[in-house]
């Protein structure tokens, strides 16, 4: 059980930060946030210095991670709008808190800036007075910019680091253990891997992506206007094979989630696929694909997700994917994969859940539930 | 009566008779005079400027490629199944059972589902205020009330419109088990309208040439079909006569497409039919991991018979093991095929039952506190969020509207929650209305 974050916050003004990241980093002793940048040309606004003292003393009360408060019950996040981490500032379902360099497409600005009669202003008017001009002034210049963090990652950094050592069990095969409450395999990064794949990555003009318009694949962004893509098949599979799968070459850069799943292709269709520096995730269920084809992909060094259920693959490919460090899931359902190679798998990647059996109940017992009796055995 | 029956049996083997027959099994069109006259016309009168949308939609990333939502009809008991208040008065008979999810128990009844419960999370806080069945239901499935003047879209419609189709030759909303009389596509064009299949086990109707029709006769019926609408859609370009006649051309297309099979249950082993149980639901839950297999976004399994006003232990236990065992495999046999983490299972139903078990050893409805399942597509599993009193009365902790589990279940979706539609009749809509996603329970 988390301490009740407010009454944390003398500590974690000083300390997150340093914690979370730094440690060799000197700690700032005290907000030198209310003090106006008093010129343009000064330097740039440090936002660990400058901007989240702000913040920490006009907004987190509502705006920060989800944690349990005094009374036991979880404080959610007013609007679902999260402050006190730089996931939180960067990936807020609310839309664009920050938008680099341009302070009137930034809500966080825009929502502090508003009259102070506006129903929509930040703070709310029970909660208080707006925000002074020159601390207005100050969210605007760090935005202008380019809202940049340093080296700040915040709460969220911090506590799951706490939470780091908690169970990573793959679970295939009957493994049984109990499962702690709501725990993930790999949850350490500290941004979510498109994001930092995303950053400084130019959209795709849409002339190169209007050539898939008519063709078998559905090339989609992966969302909140990513210039990353997620690539599918699904309806054409039957036409997409590895002479097809050689049309994404001028898009490969951007690839991040490659759904192939019951499509034609073949080994030969890995080396395309080997030319996805930032893919994420693949997905070859039920394709010709094997061993040959599937070490390639070993060269993507990105890859989290990665389903062979029901290909050929054996255990020279899953020799081969022992090299993918950032591996988290490993589909091997139905394949030729051995009991062994899974095992060893385990060893080099630690973090990975390799899935190679499906823990099915066992059949219903006779009448129970009116159960109908087809085709038995 | 099938089409084929139909066929054979008189004269009225028209092509439109086949067309339409055929296009009403394969995609649901037909499933509009299930709602009566009334509703039809509603739908052939609407005005022809397609709902206007009011700025870019810009989807979110999805978590949640796919959703199978599993409705339990008639109002299933909170207490005697994911909500259980062990020692308490208003447990009664039923016993809690520990799971695989530390400190998760739930009711006798599911001893399978226990073993996967580390995938699920219970949301233990909904409440409402609707304890009527047709206008709860209606609640649940659209996030807004029921009213005389307009019909909503329901969840799945949403998902289909916003989202799109990630197979365009297969329907993006199914609906398996019954349930083609619950809210559709509402104001959304026609083609929106999930497909309904009555019986999962007997697959998708109609979806081949009837007897002495050969390839070149249809094609001979399909060009006289265009030509006598070209004039017609012509004259009159409404929105609902287009997207009728895309409707057809869909439903052909699909008949021509190796995706059909995605609908047969009879290419499943044996084995597999046993482990998700040979039960109605069973057969649906196998039959929506099929669909979604095959890259449809949206499948309902419906379960009806919940409403238990009296005899709820005994009833409860003859319906439990059904979904107990379906849902177990779903949950299984999706995780082992590396689906799970993109398919987002829920369990729902419209209100839960009273806590005081009456003289007929019944539950009575009971909309102020009940339970909904959430699983895969980016939910945490493994944990209760929200919970109720000592004796499952009121919720005290977390309160959750249906429109919150709607808006969760849409933002997983990447469907924005904020994103307003405006219905033909010029009014503005939302996902899952005022609903706010519970972002604690998914993951980034």
């Amino acid at each position: 059980m988390r301490i009740p974050f407010l009454s944390l916050l003398p500590f974690l003004l000083v300390a997150t930060p340093v914690l979370a990241q730094t440690p060799d980093k000197p700690v700032a002793d005290k907000p030198v946030a209310e003090k106006p940048a008093k010129d343009g040309k000064a330097a740039a606004v440090d936002f660990e210095k400058q901007i989240w003292p702000i913040l920490e003393k006009s907004c987190i009360e509502c705006h920060s991670t989800a944690a349990p408060g005094p009374d036991g019950k979880t404080k959610k996040p007013k609007g679902g709008v999260v402050l006190d981490s730089k996931d939180g500032i960067t990936t807020s379902k609310k839309g664009k808190l920050i938008a680099a360099k341009k302070p009137d497409d930034s809500l966080l600005f825009t929502s502090i800036s508003l009259p102070a009669d506006d129903d929509d202003r930040m703070p709310p008017k029970k909660k208080g007075a707006p925000l002074p001009q020159d601390q207005q002034d100050l969210i605007k210049k760090w935005i202008e910019e380019g809202g940049s963090f340093g080296s700040w990652t915040g709460k969220k950094a911090d506590d799951k680091a706490k939470d780091a050592p908690k169970g990573k069990e793959a679970e295939a095969g009957g493994d049984k253990g109990k499962d702690k409450p709501a725990d993930k395999p790999k949850e350490k990064e500290k941004e979510a891997p498109h994001v930092r794949l995303q950053k400084g990555l130019q959209p795709l003009p849409a002339a190169t992506l209007a050539t898939f318009a008519n063709g078998p694949f559905l090339v989609q962004s992966l969302g909140d206007g990513s210039p990353l893509l997620r690539v599918g098949c699904a309806g054409r599979s039957d036409e997409v094979d590895d002479t097809a799968l050689r049309t994404l070459a001028p898009i490969a850069s951007h690839v991040a989630e490659l759904e192939l799943a019951r499509s034609r292709v073949s080994d030969a269709a890995c080396e395309t696929i080997a030319a996805m520096p930032r893919l994420l995730r693949v997905d070859l269920r039920q394709t010709q694909v094997g061993d040959t084809g599937v070490a390639k992909l070993a060269a993507c060094k990105e890859l989290r997700d990665v389903n062979l259920f029901g290909t050929k693959t054996g255990d020279y490919a899953m020799a081969a994917l022992g090299g993918l460090k950032a591996l988290q899931n490993l589909y091997v359902w139905q394949t030729e994969v051995s009991a062994g190679a899974v095992v060893r798998l385990r060893e080099q990647v630690p973090g990975a859940r390799v899935v190679f059996a499906a823990e099915l109940p066992e059949p219903m017992a006779e009448g129970a539930g009116g159960a109908r009796r087809r085709a038995q055995k | 009566m099938t089409l084929k029956n139909l066929i054979r049996g008189t004269d009225l083997a028209t092509r439109r008779s086949f067309v339409s027959g055929m296009a009403g099994s394969l995609l649901g069109v037909g499933a509009a005079a299930t709602f009566g006259p009334r509703a039809l016309a509603q739908v052939l009168l609407q005005d022809p400027q397609p709902a206007a949308q009011t700025g870019p939609l810009v989807l979110g990333r999805a978590t949640a490629k796919h959703v199978i939502y599993c409705f339990m009809r008639g109002g299933m008991t909170h207490i005697d199944t994911f909500d259980p208040k062990p020692g308490k008065i208003t447990q009664g008979p039923t016993e809690a059972l520990s799971t695989r999810a530390d400190g998760v128990q739930i009711g006798q009844y599911f001893p399978k589902l226990a073993e996967h419960m580390n995938k699920v999370c219970i949301v233990s806080s909904m409440s409402s205020k609707q304890g009527a069945h047709p206008q709860a239901q209606y609640l649940m499935r659209t996030s807004y009330e029921l009213r005389g003047t307009i019909q909503h879209p329901s969840l799945g419609a949403w998902c289909h419109h916003l989202g799109g189709r990630h197979n365009q030759t297969l329907p993006g909303h199914v609906i398996l088990g019954g349930g083609a009389d619950l809210p559709g596509a509402g104001f959304f064009p026609p083609e929106f309208q999930p497909l309904p299949i009555g019986s999962a086990e007997d697959g998708l109707q109609n979806a081949s040439l009837p007897r002495g029709v050969d390839e070149e006769r249809f094609q001979r019926r399909l060009q006289k079909l265009q030509q006598l609408d070209q004039a017609f859609g012509e004259q009159h370009g409404q929105r609902a006569v287009q997207s009728y006649s895309k409707t057809y051309a869909e439903a052909v297309k699909l008949m021509r497409s190796s995706d059909l099979t995605a609908f047969d249950l009879d290419l499943e082993s044996a084995a597999m039919h046993q482990a998700y149980g040979q039960t109605g639901f069973g057969a649906g839950c196998l039959l929506a991991r099929r669909l979604v297999e095959h890259g449809v976004r949206y499948v309902e399994v419906v379960s009806d018979g919940w409403d238990t006003h009296a005899d709820n232990f005994d009833r409860v236990g003859e319906l439990a093991p059904a979904i107990d065992q379906g849902l177990a495999a779903l949950l299984a046999d999706l995780d082992a095929r590396g689906l799970l983490e993109q398919t987002m299972v829920v369990l729902a139903t419209e209100f839960g039952r009273t806590p005081d078990i009456d003289q007929d050893q019944g539950r009575n409805h009971y909309p102020q506190a009940f339970s909904c399942l959430l699983a895969g597509g980016g939910v945490k599993g493994g944990q209760r969020y929200g919970s109720t009193d000592a004796e499952g009365r009121t919720v005290v902790s977390e309160p959750t509207s249906i429109q919150d589990l709607n808006a969760t279940i849409a933002h997983a979706c990447g469907i924005p929650t904020d994103h307003v539609v405006t219905s033909p009749s010029g009014r503005p809509f939302k996902v899952a209305d005022k609903g706010t996603p519970i972002t604690e329970i998914l993951r980034g």
